[in-house]
Formats: C-alpha cells, structure tokens, sequence
C-alpha cells in the first residue's frame, strides 16, 4: 500500500513520492526526487569540461563535505560509477570545514560544500564550483497542530526565542520548541546570511533545541509534535515523517520560494587528483552530455596555473530570490574552475564577439559581454543543439521597477526568428512567448524550426498588451539537426527480434545520444514487432504495482541482440481509470477549454506556449491533452469513426486531423494534482478547412 | 484557403487544469499497466487491438491509449523537451511515441472511462528500448 500524499503536491512530486515509498533501495537514492542540476550560468558553463575516456584501475574518489549535498552526491556517484565502473567512490558527510582540512591535506579528492570559500581557503589552492542553489525548507513535525502559512520573520522571530507559543502565528495555543542544528551546518551558515537575521547577533533563544548531528533525520526526530525547524529541501519534499511549511504562502517546490543555500563542489587546484577532475566533469555536464577527453586517456593532468578569469568568463552565483550577500561571494567570483582548460574555445568565442557582424552567419553561441556598471540588463542566447537553446539574463532591480512603473505586469521572453532578416531595420518575426518568474534567470528555449538565426528578447507585457523590452540578445544560428542517412536494409538491419529491425548504426554504442534519437526516429517506421509472447519476468520492484485482475499486466521483456522489447496488455475493463459523471462533467463544463466542432475537416495544432507541472528546473513542454465527444468523428491516425476519442499535442510539429461527421464537442485541458504552481499556457489552433 | 477558419484556443495550465487529487492519481498509476523505463532511446507503438466506448449501438472500436509517463527524466523527441512526467496518446497502429529516457522512468498505459462493466477489449503495446 503506498502512503497517502501530502494534499499540496503536484503530480511530479506526487509521482516522485510514490517512486520514492516503493523503491528498496538505500534510503538516500529513494530521495533523488528531483533531477540534480548543475551549474548553468552561462560564466560557468563548464559542461564542456572533458571527462577522461578512462581512469587508472584502482582509482578512487573520496567525498566528503555537508550533510546538505548528501542528495547530488549521490547522483553524481552513480554518474560517475556508470562510465567508471571499475572505480570506487567513498561517500561521507560530515562537516564542510573539517573535510576541507582533509583536501587540503591530501586526503580528499573533492569536498561538498553548503557554502562559499573564504578567501584564506581560496589563498590555500582550493577551488569551488557552485551548482545550483538549494531551497531551505521550514519542517515541522507531522502531527503538529499548526497548518498555516509563516512570514520569514516570524521564522526570525521564532528563531532567537521571542516567540515561545503557537498562537503567536494563528496556531493553537501550545508551546513553540525551536530546534536547531550545530553551529558548523552550512544550512544554518547560510540561513544566518539573510538580512532578517542581520540586525542581532545569530544567537538561538535560550530554550532552543541544538541537535549535536547536523544530519536531516536528527532534526526530524527532534521535531515531535511541538518543534520547528529547517532542512534543504530536497531531503525533506515528498517524506510523510516530516512537514514543509509554506513561507509567505509558497512551498520550497515553487520557484517563487524565496529562502535558499549555496552549493558547491570544492577541489584542490595545485594538485587535482584524476579523480577530482573527472568528478567535476560530471559535475558540470547535464546527464546525457558527456564529452568523454579522449586525449587524456590516463586522466594525469599536468598542473597548471589558474589564470584569472576576464570578466567574460567569470561565473555568476546562481540568482535566486533573495539570495543574502555575503562578501565571500563577491570574493568567489575571483576565480572557480580551471579555466585553462575552457580557454581554447572561450578565446575563439571572444573573438568572435569582439569582431562579429551582425549578418555573419552561422553565428557562433556569443559570450556574455563583460559587465559594465553602464549596462544595465543583458540577455544572452546559446544554442545547445539543434532543438533547444538556453537564454540567461541579467536586468537590475532598478530596471525592472522602472519598467513596471510604466505599467510592465507579465514578465515575458520572446523569441524571434530572425534568419535573413536585418532586425534594424524590420522588426523580427515573435514565434513564441515564455512566462517567467521575477526570480527566474535562465530558461531553456525550445527550438521550432533548426538551422535558422533566432534571438531572445526579455520585457514586460503590459494589461493593454505591450510590450516593454528590457533586454535584447544578440542573433545566434541554431546548428542543422543531423540528416539520418537512409542505409540499405540488406547490409545493415539489425535482426533483433523477429519481426523487429532497426537500423544497425543506431545500434552502435558510440553513437551519440542525439544521431541516435534521431535514427530511432527514423526507424519507428520500420519497427514492426511481431513476435510470441515471452516468459513473464520477476516484477521490477521500483513499478509501482498494477492492481490484481483477471488479467494481469505482463510487461514481457525479450532482451535479444541489442533491443528489449517489452509486451504490454492494456484491457478495457481492467485497465481504465474510472471517470464518474460528476467528474466528466466537471472536465467538459467547468475545467477544459470548450469548442465545438461543426461538420467538416479540421486540423489541430499547437501554435505556441507551453506547460509546465512548476519545476523551474525544467522548461514547460509544448502538450495538451484532448476530449473529443459527440459526433461521430474520425481521427485520421485510427481512421475509425467514433463518438467519443482521447488525444495528446505533443510539440509544436503535432497535429490532429479530424473528419467530423456531425456536430461535437472538444475540450482541451491539462491533469495535475496541484494545479496552483503549473506554469504557462498554451494556444491550440483549431483550423476548419 | 478560401473557407479555411482558423480559431485559437488558448488552454492555461492552471485555469483549464483537470484536477486528480492524490489518491486519484495514485489510483491511475496503480490501475493503468506500468513497465520501467530504461535509459535510452525506446519506442512504443500499438501493435494490435483497440479500445471503443459502446454508448453507441454503431461504434467502433479505436486503436487508441492514454500513456502516463513519470518518475524520472523523458524526453519526448515530439517536444524535445525534458521532462518528469508527461502525457502521451497513441491514436492507430502507425502512430509512436519516441522517447529518449534520460533517468528511469515508469510508463503507465490505462484508458478513461465512465462505465466500465462494458468493456472487454484488450490492446497491445510494444515498448522497444534500442
């Protein structure tokens, strides 16, 4: 039986929980509920660093640091272990200072961190880079009585002892227990650099509870039913032995969340061990995208001066709401990561920003101009690949309340296709418009159409619909997707299965991630499975189980050459969600976008927009769920007419081909369980040929 | 295009949201067909059978399945985006959802339906990992 759900979780979380509850490994993995996420600022884009091709046979990497980076630690352990299986990892968590005492004495390869440097440790040879922040979650136990919504202040206030009673915040009236962790966590380091604390000094009220083990499941053990206290969040989201307050009514899991830390893998940059340096290449490489150095086959880097970075390749902490500063962050920009080894490349993108012109192209991916106290707001646009870009902004407070004060509301960006058009001259053609937060940075664009010049623009939406721009970035040349060759079946399908081929470079294990998705792509055609069923397997454990019915679900794996397949029965009866009409209703008259569909042809498609379940790790999807009723209508995929008929948009090349017979009913909609925190919108054509 | 109408809808993801409480949700997951999804790039295709709604005493039934995908990290090559979780309908035997598994995931294949006491057909799908 899975644990019932927090009532304020969207359908990630709640999908991640119930992963989490019926997963039976160690208790740390049953927490990766959130994708780990590395540095993204474009100063440190640093997924570039190489990652040996192999490492010595008895090598192993040593971790230690907070007890905060427990959760990408571990992420980062199995990335690692996946390409070096023959290495060891250790994996502690202890505390950040004496860990680095332990790198700089040789005995560590990395150190993880919940805070900044200091600059004496800078001065020692070590060396930090961030990865995202962390939200700090306010927890209390849960069988606490209080359920409502705390002011960061009132969290102060509770902090340093003046408030002792619940009832001080709207709860009952019972006793208040602050419970602390140890002087040395970076959670508590950071929690103290917020302004609200700035005022006294950061001493806890004498009745405070100060736990001796900065570890999460301490805290929560000494919460009972009257404790109050903080934890990152990703160690308590999703947990049903702890509760997530919301703070100025917003939970840890909405990007709007004001409070987090720091994070940072700490190396030693006068002597990095192999180990350290391949740590940190996976560190700085989203997964999927790993650039494997074959050049440095034996992972020996000769040491090498660190050169100041210009300002043009200077990493920028990762803005996030409120972010307390601190004089070690400033003095963190002097330097982070061994820039020597990005230098080739940086210097011919420097280059090029120094002498571009605006109708060169193929535009390389720009970097971001030095910073100039003179300018104000920039915006930069990188393509990635052939399908996604990554835009990063940066636009002043003063900025933004200037151009709010002139009534900007809704902050947007826009994104132009600009291929063969001189934007000086003519405006450029807007294909599509992104919601973002106030606090939001950096986004992920997806890319409508390859090969072609886009740029992005960031700015206000007024209530009367204008536009009020407050950065522009340069125009970029989104690279051609790789053509997918069209290979004689006779010499190189793959008889997988039989009945089943696929193109045998697709096969290949070196092919790259992206040739291979393509070829996949290209070869769903060709797939045609047609095999006798196979023995039923031991049930994946991690599955969430089906429910027992006369015909049990029989995921059938045949693992032959180098496919799986797997056999999936879906029955009417035994496998459909029930929807009473009450619900039914709801959807068509109260939830869904209604149209209706008279006699006749009609094409279905998403012109522009996205959805997002909240998680400001992730750019929205372009995706739709439809209902079809009345009719009857065909759907030209199935080509059978029917009076009732589900179906997905999925991405901006998707559509719908309807025959409608006689007059019915279409509702376009989304399904989550906590809607609250979903972001953006998407508009539907509906085209009556 | 003379005659061509073209309206657009604007669908909003919290305004046109259909909302599953937990348990609801759960209840999906649990009674849809899940299978784990791997790393890599899979393919998943009808391969026979199909689904139909008998309110009408003329229907037919659709090859047609509403997949549930969750629980780690997918691309959808439709969308190029990744995701935690997302939506996905089959609709005929040429149709194929192509995704790229980034972090394992769980696929959950189930229908909508508001009576089910009718309904005796069985679909079957192919989930190839290459």
């Amino acid at each position: 039986m899975l644990p019932m759900a927090p009532s304020r979780l969207s359908l990630t979380h709640l999908t991640a929980l119930t992963l989490a509850t019926t997963m039976v490994s160690s208790v740390v993995s049953d927490r990766l509920t959130r994708p780990a996420v590395w540095a993204q600022t474009p100063g440190n884009t640093v997924q570039t660093i190489p990652i040996p091709s192999s490492l010595p046979a008895d090598a192993v990497l040593s971790v230690d640091g907070s007890t905060s980076m427990v959760v990408p630690n571990e992420t980062f352990k199995q990335r690692f272990l996946e390409r070096f299986p023959n290495a060891k990892v250790e994996l502690n968590a202890s505390r950040t200072d004496e860990a680095l005492e332990a790198l700089v004495a040789g005995q560590l390869d990395v150190v993880a961190s919940g805070r900044p440097l200091t600059q004496a440790e800078r001065d020692r040879g070590l060396e930090a880079i961030p990865i995202d922040r962390e939200k700090i979650a306010i927890i209390v136990g849960p069988n606490n009585p209080f359920t409502g919504d705390l002011t960061f202040d009132q969290f102060a206030t509770m902090f340093y002892g003046d408030i002792t009673d619940w009832s001080a915040v709207g709860g009952p009236a019972r006793p208040l227990r602050f419970v602390d962790r140890p002087d040395y966590s970076d959670t508590r380091r950071a929690l103290s650099q917020y302004t609200v604390f700035r005022d006294r000094p950061f001493t806890p009220g004498p009745k405070t509870d100060q736990v001796t083990d900065d570890t999460t499941e301490t805290v929560i053990e000494a919460l009972g039913d009257d404790g109050i206290s903080y934890a990152v969040a990703s160690q308590v989201l999703g947990r049903n032995d702890v509760r997530v307050l919301a703070m100025h009514q917003t939970l840890p899991d909405d990007p709007r969340y004001p409070y987090s830390q720091p994070r940072y893998y700490i190396y030693n940059r006068q002597n990095p061990s192999p180990e350290a340096l391949a740590f940190l290449g996976f560190v700085t490489t989203a997964p999927g995208q790993e650039v494997v150095e074959q050049a440095v086959a034996t992972a020996t880097p000769a040491p090498a001066p660190t050169p100041e970075p210009t300002p043009a390749m200077e990493p920028e902490d990762d803005a996030v709401a409120l972010v307390p500063p601190t004089a070690e962050t400033e003095g963190q920009l002097r330097g982070r990561f061994p820039w020597w080894l990005l230098l080739i490349p940086l210097l011919g993108g420097l280059l090029w920003w120094l002498m571009k012109s605006r109708k060169e192209a193929p535009a390389p991916p720009p970097l971001m101009p030095p910073a100039a106290p003179t300018e104000p707001s920039r915006i930069i646009l990188t393509p990635r690949n052939c399908r996604r870009a990554y835009a990063y902004w940066e636009v002043p407070d003063a900025h933004r309340a200037q151009e709010r004060d002139r009534g900007g509301r809704d902050l947007m960006l826009r994104l132009y296709d600009v291929t063969e058009r001189d934007v000086e001259r003519h405006p450029p053609v807007r294909i599509e418009q992104y919601p973002v937060t106030e606090n939001q940075q950096d986004l992920h664009v997806p890319i409508p159409v390859d090969d072609r010049d886009y740029l992005v623009e960031l700015g206000y939406v007024t209530r009367e619909d204008h536009w009020l721009p407050l950065a522009k970035s340069d125009p970029v040349r989104v690279p051609a997707c790789p053509q997918v060759e069209t290979v004689p079946q006779a010499e190189t399908m793959v008889e997988a299965e039989p009945g089943l081929t696929v193109p045998g470079p697709a096969l290949g294990a070196g092919s790259a991630i992206a040739g291979l998705g393509a070829m996949a792509a290209a070869a769903v055609p060709s797939v045609v499975v047609d095999h006798p069923p196979a023995p039923i397997p031991p049930r994946d454990p991690t599955t969430p189980a089906p429910t027992p019915a006369p015909s049990v679900p029989t995921p059938t794996p045949a693992i032959q050459g180098r496919c799986s397949i797997q056999t999936l029965k879906v029955h009417s009866r035994h496998h459909a969600v029930l929807l009473d009409g009450g619900q039914i209703h709801q959807l068509q008259d109260q939830v869904a976008v209604a149209y209706g569909l008279e006699p006749g042809s009609y094409i279905l498609r998403i012109k522009e927009g996205s959805f997002s379940y909240g998680d400001p790790a992730h750019p929205g999807e372009p995706l739709v769920l439809l209902w079809i009723y009345g009719g009857p209508v065909t759907n030209l995929k199935t080509n059978v007419k029917v009076h009732a008929t589900w179906s997905t948009l999925n991405g901006y090349a998707d559509t719908l081909a309807l025959e409608v017979d006689e007059p019915a009913q279409l509702r376009a909609f989304f399904i989550d369980t906590y809607p609250d925190n979903n972001l953006g919108q998407v508009t539907l054509s509906v085209v009556r040929l | 295009m003379d005659g061509c109408v073209v309206t657009d809808l604007v669908v909003h993801s919290k305004h046109n949201c259909f909302q599953f409480s937990p348990e609801q949700m759960e209840a999906l997951q649990n009674k849809g067909v899940s299978a784990r999804l791997e790393p890599g790039t899979t393919i998943v295709k009808i391969r026979s059978g199909s689904f139909g709604y008998r309110a009408e005493a003329d229907h037919q039934n659709e090859p047609l399945v509403l997949l549930w995908i969750y629980g780690g990290k997918v691309i959808n090559q439709k969308t190029n985006v990744p995701v935690n979780a997302t939506w996905v309908s089959l609709n005929g035997y040429d149709d194929a959802l192509v995704m790229e598994v980034v972090e394992p995931a769980t696929l959950c294949a189930f229908f909508f339906d508001t009576y089910l006491e009718d309904n005796d057909e069985e679909l079957t799908l192919s989930v190839v990992r290459i």
